[in-house]
């Protein structure tokens, strides 16, 4: 079965799973309400969303990954890019029903904060309410790391050029998830 | 000892193990042999009572005399089968200490105790290893050590010591062996394993040789040869 | 319980001078806020401070967050039980689950007697005289709030309701018009007071107040461990408890408050608790909620001071029918701040435990680190587990760090563990013990004895 991409361009979009199979959703630098709901067995959901913003940019999204029916997966990567005076706000919620026992359900927000002016507001939410279940979610917030652009520096790379280089392997990191989902023609933005 | 008849095990609706039968004996020492995936190790999980596993109706488990089928995992401990995990889990904020006292309710504290840090000496696992939280930072022959640690506390009189030699170094199977069988006694013990090293250190008395869950072959110390030189393949 | 409570005891501290005939009667009114204040002959701005509440909570809505508050009959509540009143007039009108885990978990005939609330009064009172000489040899102040009031009203005046307005929920605003009793520590510069503080130390009779108002400064350099709660359930026959505690923490100073609540199923449990952490000052609070039917519980800490540091770790243990909606919340407002949250919840039977926490870091609270971890285990099909967690971060030059995880006891561990010849509930509580094993490590040892007991009789199913 192959994996199907779905790019989501609308901010307010109401997706059901009701079919077995692998899928990932894709969205970038766009506000709303993502909502996906699992209905039926053996699906593989990844939902990737990737915020590079520069201003006064300003992004408000709330995803939902529902699991309504047993032995499925899903995943949620958020990666935001936070610059100048831009904010971002990010409310993910994972809700396991009663009925949805054999689920894995994943969340990670990284939030790289890249300016004095920016503002970040993370609230990822889990109700789980069956038991024989594994989830859990990471929210991270802030510089880049340091390590990491000191290691870039003594390579000789300018303050910026470091700065660059570690965003840029962070984006690609997201490139290379949805890749590695097997995803083909997929179109760098 | 233990006499498993017709014994036939299932996940969920795979089947592993179709028919097995063998009588185990006391005193004696056994080795399951196989490449991998030949259900050696469901065997161990189904004869302790595993819930992921299930026995056929016809299948027959008695252990002097007690048929096994419905007893849960703790029970059938305590009747004296005793088991080493192939891979021991880390177990969150309980210590070997704290987990033999539940085991070993009526016994006194002190000694319990003092036995405990005995015999930890003698297999040389370090101190630090029995405060923490069961296999936290241990190696995998660290963990290993610890298995044989718990079956020397708990005394059972059969012991399944499923691939005791993976993942140790050669000093730490030194160390557990001449263990072991210093400290064999009465006992029973059968080793799942695939390799014949085992071997410099202790003689089986029989070896059974498990191929895709069925019993492909038995026999003495002979199939060793044929196992180094022609592999599981003849059987 | 330990041998240090079975001595422990209790001093009948203030008389209640009453000149009104004033019956414990339900409901509430400005003019029984009146009387509550004059029976007790308050300063006249306290008085004021609880008219005040009193018409804010009137007219202030029910959160519309947390957990479901809507049968809550507020005329159906006594809101003033003097000191003599009993809470339940013989020991056979208690629960029979209350008196059944009294015994199971060994407390002293007379210590049941006094925690049931059937003695109004503690029998001996060496014990509580002799801590008294060394705090007073110190300079430390340690009494219940309504002395504090009579006896240090300027240091009560100058702190009271300033971290904790009324204005600040309902629930604060109700516990400012009614509060009576809770305690009052005041720690000198400098001093490091060695004996934790129980609130069982204090005086009044009634060990375990609906409205406690808790009051405590430690000023620089100072220390102290002050304790609230039992891990014994306490049998409460009104079911409304709203505490509000405030903290002062000032210049190096640090406070640990230790909580282990264990209301009977009955009670709903509001309470706002906060501390203010001022330079390179430590707070921790240590939270357990073991009881009541409903309880609403988020420990803050405002990091105002450089260097300050912060702490919550909690416990949140939620049967049939109960729901326990806590949490923390940390505020940095100054630089090179950091907080931790640690939670553990177990939720059984179909319980419910929440996590509700607030991280927030502003702007000038540079070079700032926050980790969070919520681990909630959910024993059962019919229970529950949620995780409401927010960051708001205004810099960019702090490290916010937030993971949760639900999950079952691992079928593997468990047949391990039964592999040892340990019954599937030894291993389930060895389980559930280790689970919340760093929490209670940082509980003084005679609670977490009892703790760890009382977690085995919840998971035998020998209680509620």
């Amino acid at each position: 079965m192959k994996t199907q991409l779905i790019e989501i361009k609308n901010g307010n979009t109401k997706l059901l799973f009701d079919k077995p199979g692998t899928y990932v959703v894709y969205f970038s630098n766009i506000s709303g309400k993502i909502s996906c709901k699992i209905t039926s067995e053996k699906v593989k959901l990844y939902m990737i969303g990737l915020y590079d913003m520069n201003n006064s940019d300003k992004y408000s999204i709330q995803t939902e990954q529902i699991h309504t029916s047993p032995h499925s997966f899903s995943d949620l990567y958020i990666l935001s890019l936070v610059r100048d005076t831009s904010s971002f706000i990010f409310s993910g919620l994972i809700r396991i029903e009663k009925n949805a026992q054999h689920t894995h359900a994943y969340q990670k927000n990284q939030n790289i904060l890249l300016s004095k002016g920016g503002f970040v507001d993370s609230r990822p939410i889990l109700e789980i309410l069956a038991d024989d279940v594994f989830c859990t979610h990471g929210s991270t917030s802030g510089p880049l790391s340091q390590d990491q652009l000191y290691y870039l520096r003594t390579k000789g790379l300018s303050k910026d050029a470091a700065e660059k280089a570690s965003i840029e392997g962070l984006k690609s990191l997201v490139y290379e998830r949805l890749e590695s989902y097997k995803v083909i023609k997929f179109i760098k933005l | 000892m233990l006499s498993l008849s017709h014994i036939q095990v299932t996940a969920g609706d795979k089947r592993i193990i179709h028919d097995f039968s063998h009588q185990f004996k006391q005193r004696k020492i056994y080795a399951i042999m196989g490449p991998n995936g030949s259900g050696k190790s469901t065997l161990v999980q189904a004869i302790i009572g595993n819930p992921l596993y299930s026995l056929s109706a016809q299948s027959s488990l008695i252990f002097n005399e007690k048929i096994l089928n419905k007893l849960s995992p703790d029970k059938r401990s305590q009747l004296g089968i005793g088991v080493t995990f192939q891979s021991p889990p880390s177990l969150n904020g309980i210590s070997v200490f704290q987990l033999l006292r539940l085991a070993l309710r009526d016994k006194d504290v002190v000694e319990l105790y003092d036995t405990i840090e005995k015999i930890a000496k003698e297999l040389k696992i370090k101190k630090e290893l029995l405060e923490r939280p069961l296999n936290e930072g241990a190696s995998g022959g660290e963990r290993k050590k610890l298995e044989v640690l718990q079956m020397a506390i708990l005394h059972p009189s059969l012991i399944f010591f499923d691939e005791i030699d993976t993942g140790v170094d050669v000093d730490s199977l030194k160390t557990i062996f001449s263990f072991l069988k210093k400290y064999k006694k009465d006992k029973t013990y059968v080793f799942i394993t695939h390799y014949s090293e085992i071997f410099s250190y202790l003689k089986a008395d029989e070896i059974l040789i498990i191929k895709e869950g069925k019993l492909a072959s038995r026999g003495g110390m002979e199939m060793i040869q044929v196992i180094n030189t022609k592999g599981y393949e003849t059987f | 319980m330990k041998t240090k409570k079975i001595t422990f005891d209790y001093k009948f501290g203030f008389s209640v001078k009453s000149k009104n005939v004033f019956t414990a009667e339900k409901g509430l009114s400005e003019e029984k806020v009146r009387m509550i204040s004059q029976m007790k002959g308050e300063p006249k701005w306290m008085l004021e401070k609880r008219v005040q509440a009193y018409h804010f909570f009137l007219k202030e809505e029910m959160p519309e967050w947390g957990a479901d508050l809507s049968k809550i009959n507020f005329d159906d509540i006594t809101y003033f039980i003097r000191s003599t009143d009993k809470q339940v007039n013989s020991w056979d009108d208690l629960p029979p689950e209350i008196k059944d885990t009294y015994d199971r978990i060994g407390v002293p005939e007379a210590e049941k007697k006094f925690l049931s609330g059937v003695s109004a009064q503690y029998e001996s009172e060496v014990v509580y005289e002799k801590v008294q000489e060394t705090l007073v040899k110190q300079g430390v102040i340690f009494c219940d709030m309504d002395t504090a009031l009579k006896k240090y009203p300027k240091i009560v005046r100058e702190y009271f309701g300033t971290l904790i307005p009324y204005s600040d929920n309902k629930f604060a605003a109700l516990n400012s018009s009614v509060w009576s009793g809770g305690s009052f520590v005041y720690i000198p510069k400098g001093v490091i007071v060695k004996l934790p503080l129980q609130a069982y130390f204090r005086m009044n009779a009634q060990a375990f107040g609906q409205f406690e108002r808790t009051l405590i400064i430690a000023e620089e350099g100072s220390s102290v461990h002050y304790i609230e709660g039992c891990t014994a359930p306490i049998y409460a026959r009104d079911s409304l408890h709203s505490a509000v505690v405030e903290i002062f923490v000032k210049d190096g100073a640090k406070v640990r408050y230790t909580t282990v609540q264990n209301w009977s199923k009955n009670v709903y449990n509001l309470v706002t608790k906060r501390a203010r952490a001022d330079k390179n000052a430590t707070m921790e609070w240590i939270d357990c909620n073991l009881g009541s039917q409903i309880t609403m519980k988020y420990p803050a800490v405002y990091l105002m001071g450089e260097g300050a540091r912060a702490e919550v770790l909690s416990i949140a243990f939620a049967g049939e029918g109960q729901h326990q909606d806590a949490g923390a919340k940390m505020i940095h407002f100054a630089s090179n701040t950091s907080s931790r949250i640690i939670s553990k919840s177990i939720s059984k039977e179909g319980g419910r435990t929440s996590y509700r926490g607030l991280v927030q870091v502003m702007p000038n609270a540079l070079n700032s680190a926050v980790f969070v971890s919520c681990d909630a285990l959910l024993l059962d099909e019919a229970s529950r587990s949620d995780t409401y967690p927010t960051m708001r971060i205004k810099n960019n030059e702090s490290t916010i760090q937030h993971e949760a995880t639900v999950e079952k006891i691992g079928e593997e561990k468990l047949l391990y563990l039964m592999s040892r010849g340990l019954s599937k509930v030894d291993a389930e509580t060895a389980f559930v013990n280790g689970f919340i094993e760093p929490v209670v490590k940082e509980i003084p040892l005679e609670y977490s004895v009892e703790l760890n007991r009382l977690i085995r009789l919840e998971m035998e199913g020998s209680i509620g």
